[in-house]
């Protein structure tokens, strides 16, 4: 996809959408809604054009092509099966489109009911089956034709959770099985993490980063990203000279950044930011970065516990920053410090720091996140 | 949007070419009409004589205060009927409750003839008033407004009903449940929580009966008699060869039914229909065996006075002409009627030509209606609402002025103009009937593609079916319950019909309708009834068959 724009009447949806697909790669295009997420996904099908832009395969300009001739598969987000079809009937459905002779629709369609774990509910009418088994009739559908590229449209969305966890397995066992190239749209940061090879994420209609789930959450290269991704607290601070900091722009492209009450803490500036010596960042902090350990409190930040939240295997400690005359905009006066061991008392005065191995800080500028 | 994009030119063609048809055959005999009743655009002679007349405002009065009080009446009894059948439970409910809807499985010719038969003068009831009072002359006699009154409250009560009961059945008990709870008694939940639910319902329902009313004929011409209404008053206009103030008259006439639809239209607007996804309150189950008893006896009565003139009908169509005098009750009855419709060619040839001419004007609506209604929703914007306005317009043009439009468009042959000499010819009353049905075809099959998914489309697109595979395999099988429906109901309409019929009949495509008026002028009256009965089992037929198919979705 290659500078995509669309507008719908006076609103752009999608500014300059750029994207190179591998070969069997798994994409996931992540956002909230409004995103441009899923017009980027109907643009890619078909059931768009683009206002500018291309749309290219293996070199090919498909921008203008009709959908039925591009032959891509699709998965809806409410499966849009066929309800006056029987499961078999539905997956059948591309293959007769396709010209495919009837022994060889039969022979495929029993290789994708068993693909998607449905074996002998093929003369069931689409109505009599489960949200889930649905799910997965549209996939034997979109898959049966041997798309080029499989686009699925919040596929999982439907489904309760605990069957959402064991069909999004099943889902990327079954495209990684095959070697389809997969566009996957989603709003659900797991999902995307856990299916997709790459990811990229859309706000408003601009591309905002793409890289890996872990690139996302260790190197986000803006804003929001860093804020969408995971959870994190954002404090302000002022880049040090190399004098009071102990040397900034040192080899690991660290800076040391002075958060007040003494606190000097390093971080690695985002991907384009600009730092230099006073200048103030907002400096992104994940739970995991931060530490309610004695030994890493001499650079610490002085706080109260207000709330402790429990999620199973982790626990963080929500601590609510004393003033440190650097609560400008752009900063959070709380904190989530993920808690080893037992957790505080809510109300504890505490003292949180860096923790030495943890993830280090993202510096952005404090304007990114007006 | 829909899928193919590649394809937008062809859409809009498809689009064009839709609008363009609709509009010759909806819009341009309207106009020619208008454009006539102006002499060409030219002078305003004719409106000077229409306003200088007396008797036309006083037609055009009397169709407007009868409307109302149409409405008045049916819903007086429409409402009531709907609270009592949906919100209490009672035995017999069920079965009581589709006795009730019957009237609208009546066409209006056969409901007339068969309040005549009862209540007329010489009617069944009104012979046994007579008789059992000891009476010299009937106790009244069914003419004038309130015999039109009486016909227009029976047939079209039925709207209010259906409408309201329905709006009832998607009432959101939770909602009830709620008012309930912060403290509000039973009068208050229903003024302030219930009625302003169903006024939409009642609006509609209003606007549905006020157009009927608007546009009756049969009732006004058979029980009319001195006493004419815009309707009658058209084809009196037509018939003595008063061409051009028949058209003013069609025009007056048009203009006031645009004004009523729009002003009905304003209300409903100003209304927020909220579409309640809660479940129904419970019915209020009727105890104690009193109340059961009189819930019981009033229902059952209640059905039998509804089915009263289908029984009529029946019994008057096995009486053999002249034998049935001045008895309380018929002294003979035979199959003799029916024998003699089936065996002479000339009484055959007005069921064939209903037949066959309700066939071709229903198959023709039902395509041109899905076609339209395809464009309308696809397309959306200005020409979409342009085609669903064309659609709909025929629904708010009286039959009778509708007739006449055609009559004045296709009366003269100039292709250049694209006016063809159909009047008189087996063409001008499928069309006529075709138009007549195009807002029941239309509004069902945009019914049905507005509930359908456009996901499917786009599913079946990207499967790799082309636009006909896609229409053929996908977007007619669902949609086909509402196009059976529009069908059913489409061919009940062309059937029955009479109001256009009798100005665009010729002796050899004469219809039923025409047939029955025909017997009843020449007391012919087992003729007519056996007519009016086979009228009534075929459409009776075609709404189970068709008329049902929504239901079954």
């Amino acid at each position: 996809m290659d500078g995509l724009v669309k507008s719908f009447g006076q609103t752009t949806v999608l500014q300059d959408f750029s994207v190179r697909l591998g070969e069997g790669e798994i994409l996931a295009l992540l956002g909230l809604s409004g995103s441009g997420k899923t017009t980027a996904l109907r643009l890619l099908a078909g059931f768009e054009t683009p206002d500018r832009g291309k749309i290219l395969l293996d070199g090919v300009d498909v921008t203008a092509m009709a959908p039925e001739k591009r032959g891509f598969g699709m998965v809806f987000q409410h499966y849009a099966l066929f309800p006056h079809m029987t499961v078999a009937q539905n997956v059948a459905f591309g293959l007769e489109s396709r010209g495919w002779d009837k022994a060889r629709i039969r022979t495929r369609i029993d290789e994708m009911l068993a693909l998607v774990h449905l074996k002998g509910f093929g003369e069931r009418r689409v109505s009599a089956i489960s949200g889930g088994q649905q799910q997965r009739v549209a996939l034997a559908r979109a898959l049966a034709p041997e798309p080029r590229l499989l686009l699925l449209d919040e596929p999982l969305s439907n489904l309760d959770p605990a069957l959402r966890e064991k069909t999004r397995d099943e889902l990327r066992t079954a495209v990684r099985r095959l070697g389809i190239t997969t566009v996957l749209v989603t709003h659900e940061q797991e999902e995307a993490f856990h299916v997709g090879d790459r990811i990229a994420v859309l706000h408003q209609g601009r591309l905002q980063q793409v890289g890996s789930a872990m690139d996302l959450y260790r190197r986000p290269e803006t804003p929001f990203v860093a804020s969408f991704i995971g959870r994190s607290g954002r404090l302000m601070g002022t880049v040090q000279d190399g004098d009071t900091g102990g040397g900034d722009n040192i080899s690991d492209g660290t800076v040391a950044v002075s958060l007040g009450a003494g606190a000097i803490w390093r971080g690695r500036p985002a991907k384009g930011v600009q730092v230099e010596a006073d200048k103030q960042v907002a400096a992104v902090v994940r739970p995991e970065a931060l530490t309610l350990d004695a030994s890493a409190q001499s650079m610490g930040l002085n706080g109260k516990v207000v709330e402790i939240r429990f999620t199973g295997p982790l626990i963080y400690a929500v601590v609510e920053l004393a003033a440190r005359g650097q609560e400008s905009q752009g900063s959070t006066p709380r904190v989530d410090v993920w808690v080893e061991g037992d957790p505080p008392e809510v109300g504890a005065e505490v003292r949180i720091g860096l923790r030495a191995a943890g993830p280090v800080p993202t510096l952005f500028s404090p304007k990114g996140f007006d | 949007m829909s899928a193919g994009q590649g394809s937008g030119a062809r859409h809009s063609a498809g689009a064009f070419a839709v609008g363009f048809l609709l509009l010759w055959v909806v819009g341009y005999p309207l106009l020619l009409t208008t454009l006539e009743a102006f002499g060409g655009g030219s002078t305003l002679e004719h409106f000077k004589t229409f306003a200088q007349r007396g008797d036309e405002w006083l037609a055009l009065w009397r169709s407007v205060w009868i409307s109302l009080a149409s409405v008045v009446l049916a819903g007086l009894v429409g409402i009531p009927l709907a609270f009592v059948f949906e919100r209490t439970e009672f035995p017999g409910r069920r079965i009581l409750g589709a006795l009730v809807a019957l009237p609208v499985a009546l066409p209006p010719l056969v409901g007339v003839i068969a309040f005549l038969f009862l209540y007329g003068e010489s009617g069944i009831i009104t012979t046994v008033l007579r008789t059992a009072l000891g009476l010299d002359s009937a106790p009244w006699r069914l003419v004038g407004p309130g015999a039109i009154l009486l016909v227009h409250t029976y047939s079209m009560y039925v709207y209010f009903y259906l409408f309201v009961r329905a709006a009832l059945t998607r009432l959101d008990g939770s909602m009830i449940e709620a008012a309930a709870s912060l403290g509000a008694g039973k009068v208050r939940i229903l003024r302030k929580v219930i009625l302003p639910q169903l006024w939409p319902a009642v609006l509609g329902a209003s606007l549905l009966t006020f157009m009927t009313s608007l546009g009756s004929f049969s009732a006004p011409y058979i029980f009319g008699g001195g006493y004419r209404v815009m309707t009658t008053q058209i084809v009196a206009s037509k018939v003595s060869g008063q061409q051009a103030l028949a058209q003013v008259e069609a025009v007056v006439l048009a203009c006031v039914a645009l004004l009523a639809l729009w002003i009905i239209r304003r209300f409903q607007g100003e209304e927020s229909v909220t579409s309640a996804h809660g479940i129904a309150p419970e019915r209020r189950k009727i105890r104690g065996l009193g109340a059961r008893l009189g819930f019981g006896v009033v229902g059952w009565s209640l059905a039998i006075f509804m089915l009263l003139p289908h029984l009529t009908l029946m019994l008057i169509s096995f009486v053999p002409i002249g034998t049935w005098t001045t008895e309380l009750l018929p002294p003979v009855l035979s199959w003799v009627n029916y024998q003699d419709l089936f065996s002479q060619p000339e009484r055959l040839r007005p069921m064939a030509n209903s037949l066959w001419m309700a066939t071709v004007a229903t198959f023709g609506a039902v395509a041109l209606g899905f076609l339209a209604a395809r464009q309308a929703t696809r397309r959306g914007g200005r020409l979409g609402g342009f085609i669903e306005g064309l659609i709909a317009l025929p629904w708010a043009i009286p039959g009778t002025v509708f007739a006449l439009a055609l009559a004045t468009a296709f009366s003269v042959h100039s292709p250049q103009t694209l006016r063809f000499l159909w009047v008189g010819t087996p063409i001008i009353l499928p069309l006529a009937y075709l138009v007549r049905c195009l807002p029941i075809t239309g509004r069902s099959a945009l019914a049905g593609l507005r509930q359908l998914d456009p996901a499917l489309e786009e599913a079946a697109s990207s499967l790799g079916a082309s636009r006909s595979r896609r229409l053929l395999k996908v977007v007619l099988p669902l949609v086909r319950p509402a196009l059976m429906a529009g069908l059913g109901l489409s061919f009940i309409t062309a059937l029955g019909d009479f109001v256009t019929s009798i100005v665009l009949y010729t002796y050899t495509t004469r219809p039923i309708s025409i047939e029955i008026a025909s017997a009843l002028r020449v007391q012919e009256f087992g003729i007519a009834a056996a007519y009016g009965v086979l009228l009534m089992l075929i459409s009776a037929t075609a709404f189970l068959i068709w008329g049902r198919g929504e239901s079954e979705r």
